[in-house]
């Protein structure tokens, strides 16, 4: 769904790093769209979030040809050792791709095994088209500004726990924290949807990009 | 402003929240509909380019773009057809040319990919039919013109015609009746623009939707949106159908470091008929006097409203959908009244709808 999202906005091909960032901020931001987080968990590394889990499912799409890779190269990492990394995107040569996307929740809410995933699908490519507002070979860095990974509480090599049941925790999630901050500045009875909450945070990371 | 209920979120700037607050009026209408949404950075671009006078150009009169759900699928289609495709990132940043080309991009038109026109403009839906992209929106800006059409499908028979704006208009008062009056026309007058309105197929019996208030508040508040792209958020406010309905414009406060307000709109409709609770049923009839509280309640609203805001004016639109227009509503002695108590702060219009063409052609002849 990651990528499905990526190819609608047209940042495919995604090269790793930046697919991972999008995957951390579409998991601390899932509250801005009423979702659960995915992990609510992640590694806090020098180089951003990275996550394991996601990069061997990325493995096996490609294996079974649901996903291409180029520029395929080893890279180091400060803390899983030397890994894989290229850039990927869904290939379309595949007949089996489409069914399998619908039935995942990118096309409606009638065509997916849960309907509920069609609601993850838009928030996700609601996120990917804010993101796409940063320069492409900023993504990655965007998510170590980000107002959660960036928390100088936590050091590197640290687990960032952000999943919090108590919605007015701000400093667990200060990533949502900040999306609705951004209400301060409006006045009163006026207010931002979920989807301008993003795009506003998509902006706030740029200016905090270029300080 | 809004009394903050928390305190500044440690680690992250309050300044740079509200820097990207003022930045907000200059991000796509992110709740509208995708062809909307797509249409309406087709026209930011557009006419961010006609106010630079149309720099880094090539010679061509008009410039194709098509919203495609994945853009790389559809460049690896078409590769076999139009040669190789170039990316194209942020045209309106970059100053990518326009004109001569035909542009497959994402909804907020920022990424996609380009390439030479591959025909005659005027064959071009034909052209997009034929090589499998009739079904997604397109919008062709023309450079002499000024314009742009702008179709949900290269198949559809309905198109939509945006001015490109060399001067963007300020937020004024003439402006936004400007903006009222032309979004009335372009999409209100005859049915078939503007779904939500009429109960389908029932258009020339005059029998509204459940809520045509809803179907025009939609409507209006993208359209205002997009007349004012880059200086605007527009939003509505979602009540039941008996009570306000309101769409609200804000505008950048540099001094207060946010937004603030600039008009409320209020929107009402008088009826022939309320809409029936089964398809063939005979409608139940509105009378008169609904139609002259709903009048006397939307002077009221935008009075109060405009007042609480502290805004100097406060704006009504209501959208005639009689069958029978001649009972001269604002001429009864109740609207009179409220006329004289707060008619000078109040614009207020009553903009007629007809429920076919024909109807519309006797009135345009009766009054020409």
């Amino acid at each position: 769904m990651l990528l499905e999202a990526a190819e609608r906005t047209a940042i495919t091909p995604i090269p790793a790093a930046k697919l991972h960032a999008f995957s951390y901020l579409s998991d601390v931001l899932s509250p801005v769209w009423n979702l659960p987080h995915f992990d609510g968990v992640v590694l806090k590394l020098d180089n951003g979030p990275y996550y394991p889990d996601i990069q061997r499912e990325l493995d096996r799409l490609v294996v079974r040809g649901l996903v291409e890779v180029r520029k395929l190269r080893y890279v180091e990492g400060t803390y899983e050792g030397v890994r894989i990394d290229g850039d990927y995107s869904l290939n379309f040569t595949m007949n089996r791709l489409s069914p399998i996307l619908s039935a995942l929740g990118c096309e409606s809410p009638e065509a997916a095994i849960d309907p509920r995933d069609y609601e993850i699908h838009c928030f996700l490519v609601e996120l990917a088209s804010a993101l796409a507002t940063i320069p492409s070979d900023q993504i990655h860095i965007a998510a170590t500004v980000d107002a959660t990974y960036a928390n100088d509480q936590v050091d590197t090599s640290n687990i960032i726990d952000f999943e919090s049941t108590n919605s007015d925790d701000k400093d667990l999630n200060r990533s949502v924290a900040a999306t609705r901050r951004f209400q301060y500045f409006l006045p009163e009875g006026s207010s931002f949807s979920p989807g301008e909450r993003l795009f506003l945070y998509a902006t706030y990371l740029g200016k905090r990009m270029h300080g | 402003m809004a009394n903050p209920k928390d305190a500044s979120i440690p680690g992250v700037n309050d300044s740079d929240l509200a820097s990207s607050v003022l930045d907000y009026p200059a991000q796509p209408l992110v709740d509208a509909d995708e062809a909307d949404r797509f249409c309406n950075q087709i026209r930011r671009l557009a006419d961010s380019r006609a106010q630079s006078n149309w720099p880094n150009e090539n010679s061509g009169d008009s410039a194709v773009f098509v919203m495609v759900k994945w853009p790389r699928s559809v460049r690896e289609e078409l590769s076999s057809v139009l040669g190789s495709l170039e990316s194209v990132l942020d045209p309106q940043a970059n100053l990518v040319p326009l004109f001569g080309r035909l542009f497959i991009l994402n909804r907020d038109g920022s990424r996609g990919f380009v390439a030479s026109l591959p025909c005659g403009t005027k064959d071009i839906l034909d052209w997009l039919e034929n090589n499998g992209l009739d079904r997604w929106p397109v919008a062709i800006l023309w450079r002499q013109k000024e314009r742009i059409t702008f179709r949900r499908n290269a198949t559809s028979d309905e198109s939509r015609w945006l001015d490109v704006r060399s001067v963007m208009p300020k937020t004024t008062v003439d402006n936004l009746l400007k903006a009222l009056s032309q979004f009335h026309e372009d999409r209100l007058v005859t049915p078939g623009s503007c779904e939500g309105v009429w109960m389908k197929g029932r258009e020339a019996e005059y029998v509204p939707s459940p809520t045509p208030e809803k179907a025009i508040q939609t409507e209006l508040k993208h359209s205002l949106g997009s007349w004012f792209h880059g200086s605007v958020k527009a939003e509505s406010e979602d009540k039941t159908s008996v009570g306000r309905i309101d769409i609200r414009l804000l505008v950048r406060d540099h001094q207060a470091q946010g937004l603030r307000y600039w008009a409320i709109i209020e929107l009402k409709v008088f009826r022939s008929f309320h809409h029936p609770t089964k398809e063939n049923q005979t409608p139940q009839p509105v009378s008169r006097n609904k139609n002259v509280e709903a009048m006397r309640n939307g002077l009221e609203q935008a009075y109060a409203y405009s007042q609480d805001r502290n805004l100097d004016e406060g704006f009504l639109e209501i959208y005639d959908l009689r069958k029978d227009k001649s009972f001269i509503i604002e001429a009864q002695p109740d609207i009179e009244q409220y006329l004289k108590k707060c008619g000078k702060s109040i614009h207020w219009n009553i903009r007629p709808l007809y429920g076919s063409m024909a109807d519309y052609r006797k009135f345009y002849i009766s009054n020409a």
